[in-house]
């Protein structure tokens, strides 16, 4: 402190700038430290490091996949039950035959089927963090967690799939313009005028139950039915932001450059365009993802996305009006979840985009 | 981003308080509503009732769902008629479009001498050209109607000519005959005393003779001789009943009608029904409610007040396809014996639903035995795995997609995991799930069904849905499709029995089936659960053991 403020008393105000770099590097006066370029990602980082609110939604986001990832698993195994052990006694319990609330303890003896915690305690009983979901006594908490994974798996996937459709189509009408740029504009027209959500109710009428079979063995049934369904329908808006800024990039002198030594018009859009597009392609994602966390959620509680004995969001959403005057609560964790992760997700969204505009003012 | 943030949370904080409000406002005008209700019974008034899935059919002679036949009670005007009547009292017959009737001596051909003077709600006279024409459209084959299986049955009553007819729709019926204006004969092939309990059913009710032999689906009015009339139909949407004003009894029991009418408004949920009926803008919900409803209802109305429990013949049972696929197998059909939680099941559907069973009979029909040959309180899992070790494989699961059978399909399925069955495939219905089943060659293997008894007699259970020779093109009611030898015979002998020996043959029948080849698994005796508004008369909420509700009973305050 006491050096410091001597080296300030010894600058005076004629000094200029030389002295003032000397005391701001702490370097002797008269040694000018060479400025040291910055690279592109690392001032989009420091723009966005000076945005507490969008890294606080960077860091929910990363706890809640976390929380997708192995909080369910981990949270199954210390409770002792899964999120689809179905407890009768826990749905309807009281005079009011309503199901549990938060905090409870449930009986081993209501089990269906009894669950690893119960196995060799028929008399013991169960914790349920935040109550019953519903008549079918399945532990609210659980299905959270595991409800996440769902949400998640389907928004991101969902996303990925829009995305790369809407960037290939985007680029490829941007670029060529003329009749290819017609066409595609056209085909874009008719599937943002396409009834979707009739569309999604015909399919689970007849070949839903056939698609949702198809799981890769690593999703639960349903989750890859949406993601077609979504990205057959919603590529269009990336398509049409794509579109807008590759028929702004084609006219850049680098493009023309390297169309002058003979680059081809594939190598062109791959190593030329398409990078120039980083920055709207991840700001639109974050965006895109909260879109279909809210969409699933929407389709479950219509009862036309997820089954309702996966455990998703949307068909936590579709059971708690059942309860709202006597339960709200069970209407309130599925909400705050989506709400809380979909907030994150937009305003991740909006740092990111305010991040790679360095003309953004705060 | 701070603005923005802000700005975010400014309206979830406005978004949570209108909720808020809402929530105020909406139990203060309850509390305001029951406030204001006077307590006086009056003759009149407009029932406003709901109908969640609609009705499958408005032709009367088609009709066979519960709700139909709740009104068709009050529009027909056959025959013979059971006595609006509580308990045993409601399954008297009585004398109704026939003023009385003759039995010949060898029990073949009974004599029906009409009463005159009866009219339809348009004010033509009902003749016995009248009935002769409701009897032809009930066995004809265009029109399909589920009573003509019923009046064609070789080992039952059997219509003189009427298989023939049923048959190829040609011709005419030779055992239904009339005799000048007022007097309808009917010939059976063999003497059958379950036929006075046939005419008895609404849909042999008296019809103009200008109804046509084919299904009637949208009719603007329906003309009937009972003590109301179809006034008003549009599909999907509304069904308005009113009071026939030509309806005289003539010396039959009048029929009771307190109300002015009943208006039906289909497609309302029965979240929906519940709500607006603790509002008192509906009266009565028609099919029930979400089972999450009745815990609260009865903590806050009891069971005999605007809240009502009565006990029913309705029988849930699980019905598997023994013409193919996994079920075809004996053994597997056993661990579904075992392997259901009967008691779970029954307790899924909310508080006083029923009593777990293993039998298809319940109390409520004569010959009913208790059935022990399977677990009711429990499952035997362990027993359950023994029979279906080496016999799974997959199936395709049909249920109805309402609240009530998307928890019984969810908890069912968890139970068929439990025992091996875990390759399963979900066909939800919105409505008309038994006509899908009744269609013969259909892919389904396991469904959750539920039977009420068309008239009080064992036959109505165990030959309707268990006789391999009532299985047809559609219309089946047999939806397990069993058809055994060795079991046919023994249904057709209980069948040709009378009295005391009849039902006691048809109890240990029940028995026997179950255990020896298990088409079916039988879960509960269903209980009837009825709610309605403030607007209704409690005293007049009557039971009827045929219909549940006598609705003709029923009275505004």
């Amino acid at each position: 402190m006491a050096t410091e403020q001597k080296e300030r008393e010894l600058v005076g105000s004629q000094a200029g700038l030389a002295s003032a770099v000397a005391v701001e590097s702490h370097g002797e006066f008269g040694d000018v430290e060479a400025v040291r370029a910055r690279g592109y990602w690392e001032q989009v980082w420091r723009r966005f490091r000076r945005d507490k609110v969008a890294i606080g939604s960077g860091v929910f986001i990363i706890l809640l996949i976390l929380v997708a990832a192995v909080g369910g698993p981990i949270a199954k195994h210390f409770l002792g039950h899964g999120p689809n052990d179905l407890n009768l006694d826990a749905g309807s319990h009281g005079i009011d035959a309503l199901p549990v609330g938060p905090w409870s303890h449930v009986p081993c003896s209501g089990f269906a089927v009894p669950p690893a915690g119960c196995v060799g305690h028929p008399a013991g009983h169960q914790l349920y963090i935040l109550g019953a979901d519903g008549q079918l006594g399945n532990d609210e908490f659980l299905r959270l967690l595991y409800g996440a994974r769902v949400s998640l798996e389907v928004a991101v996937l969902s996303t990925l799939g829009v995305m790369v459709i809407g960037i290939i189509l985007g680029t490829i009408a941007g670029y060529y313009r003329g009749w290819i740029d017609t066409a595609i504009s056209r085909v874009i027209e008719l599937t943002m005028v396409f009834p979707a959500l009739l569309f999604i109710i015909a399919l689970s009428a007849t070949v839903g139950p056939q698609l949702n079979h198809i799981t890769l063995g690593v999703f639960a049934p349903g989750v890859i039915t949406l993601v077609i369904v979504f990205s057959l329908f919603g590529w269009f808006y990336p398509a049409r932001i794509m579109r807008a800024q590759v028929l702004s990039l084609r006219e850049k002198e680098f493009v023309e450059a390297a169309r002058m030594i003979g680059a081809s018009d594939t190598r062109i859009m791959r190593s030329h365009v398409v990078p120039h597009l980083i920055a709207p392609i991840i700001v639109y994602s974050t965006l895109t993802v909260a879109t279909y966390i809210l969409l699933e959620a929407g389709l479950s509680f219509l009862g036309l996305g997820i089954n309702s004995a996966i455990p998703s969001w949307g068909n936590l959403l579709s059971t708690g009006p059942q309860y709202y005057l006597t339960q709200p609560w069970l209407m309130v964790w599925p909400g705050l979840a989506i709400l809380l992760t979909t907030l994150s997700f937009n305003l991740l969204g909006d740092g990111l985009r305010d991040a790679f505009d360095p003309r953004a003012s705060r | 981003m701070y603005k923005r943030l802000t700005l975010s949370l400014a309206m979830l904080a406005v978004g949570a308080a209108m909720l808020a409000a809402s929530g105020i406002a909406s139990t203060g005008s309850a509390h305001k509503q029951g406030a204001s209700q006077g307590s006086v019974a009056k003759q009149g008034g407009i029932l406003k009732a709901s109908l969640f899935a609609g009705i499958e059919n408005i032709d009367p002679q088609r009709s066979y769902y519960v709700p139909e036949w709740q009104y068709e009670w009050l529009t027909a005007r056959p025959l013979l008629n059971f006595a609006h009547a509580t308990g045993g009292r409601g399954y008297r017959l009585l004398n109704e479009g026939a003023q009385s009737y003759t039995v010949s001596r060898d029990g073949k051909t009974y004599t029906f001498h009409l009463r005159h003077g009866m009219k339809f709600s348009n004010g033509t006279a009902i003749t016995a050209a009248n009935y002769k024409h409701t009897f032809l459209r009930v066995l004809n084959p265009a029109v399909g109607s589920p009573l003509a299986s019923f009046l064609t049955d070789p080992v039952s009553v059997n219509i003189k000519g009427a298989l023939a007819y049923n048959t190829t729709g040609k011709g005419s019926v030779s055992g239904i005959a009339t005799k000048g204006k007022y007097t309808f004969i009917i010939k059976l092939v063999s003497a059958n005393a379950l036929l006075p309990t046939l005419v008895a059913l609404p849909p042999t009710g008296a019809e103009p003779t200008n109804l046509p032999l084919t299904p009637i689906t949208s009719p603007k009015v329906l003309p009937s001789g009972g003590r109301y009339y179809v006034a008003s139909y549009t599909p999907d949407r509304q069904i308005k009943i009113r009071l026939n004003k030509f309806y005289k009894p003539l010396g039959a029991a009048p029929m009771p009608g307190n109300l002015a009418g009943i208006d039906y408004t289909i497609g309302i949920q029965q979240d929906q029904a519940l709500l607006l009926t603790e509002k008192g803008q509906l009266d009565w919900p028609a099919d029930g409610l979400a089972p999450t409803a009745w815990g609260q209802l009865f903590a806050k109305y009891g069971t005999k007040g605007r809240a009502q429990v009565f006990s029913t013949s309705v029988s849930d049972y699980v019905t598997m396809n023994t013409s193919k696929g996994v079920f075809a197998n004996l053994a597997a059909r056993k661990a579904v014996e075992y392997g259901i939680n009967r008691n779970s099941l029954v307790k899924i559907r909310g508080p006083r639903a029923g009593y777990p069973q293993c039998s298809l009979l319940t109390p409520a029909i004569p010959g009913y035995k208790r059935c022990t040959v399977y677990p009711t309180n429990k499952q035997d899992i362990a027993k359950a795995k023994s029979f279906s070790k080496g016999h799974t494989g997959h199936i395709n699961y049909w249920y109805t997609a309402s609240t009530t059978g998307t928890l019984i399909q969810r908890l069912a399925s968890s139970q068929l995991n439990a025992i091996g069955y875990n390759n399963i495939d979900y066909k939800p219905f919105q409505s008309g799930l038994f006509t899908a089943l009744g269609k013969k060659g259909n892919d389904y293997d396991f469904a959750i069904v539920g039977w009420s008894a068309d008239f009080p007699d064992p036959y109505d259970y165990i030959n309707k849905l268990l006789s391999g020779q009532t299985i047809q093109d559609v219309q089946n009611n047999n939806t397990s499709y069993f058809n055994n030898a060795a079991a046919n015979k023994l249904m057709n002998k209980a069948a040709a029995l009378k009295g005391a020996a009849r039902y006691s043959a048809y109890g240990n029948l029940d028995t026997t089936i179950q255990k020896n080849w298990a088409p079916i698994a039988g879960i509960d005796n269903r209980n009837d659960r009825e709610f309605f508004s403030s607007r209704v008369d409690t005293k007049s909420i009557v039971q009827s053991p045929i219909y549940e509700i006598d609705l003709g009973k029923l009275a505004l305050k």
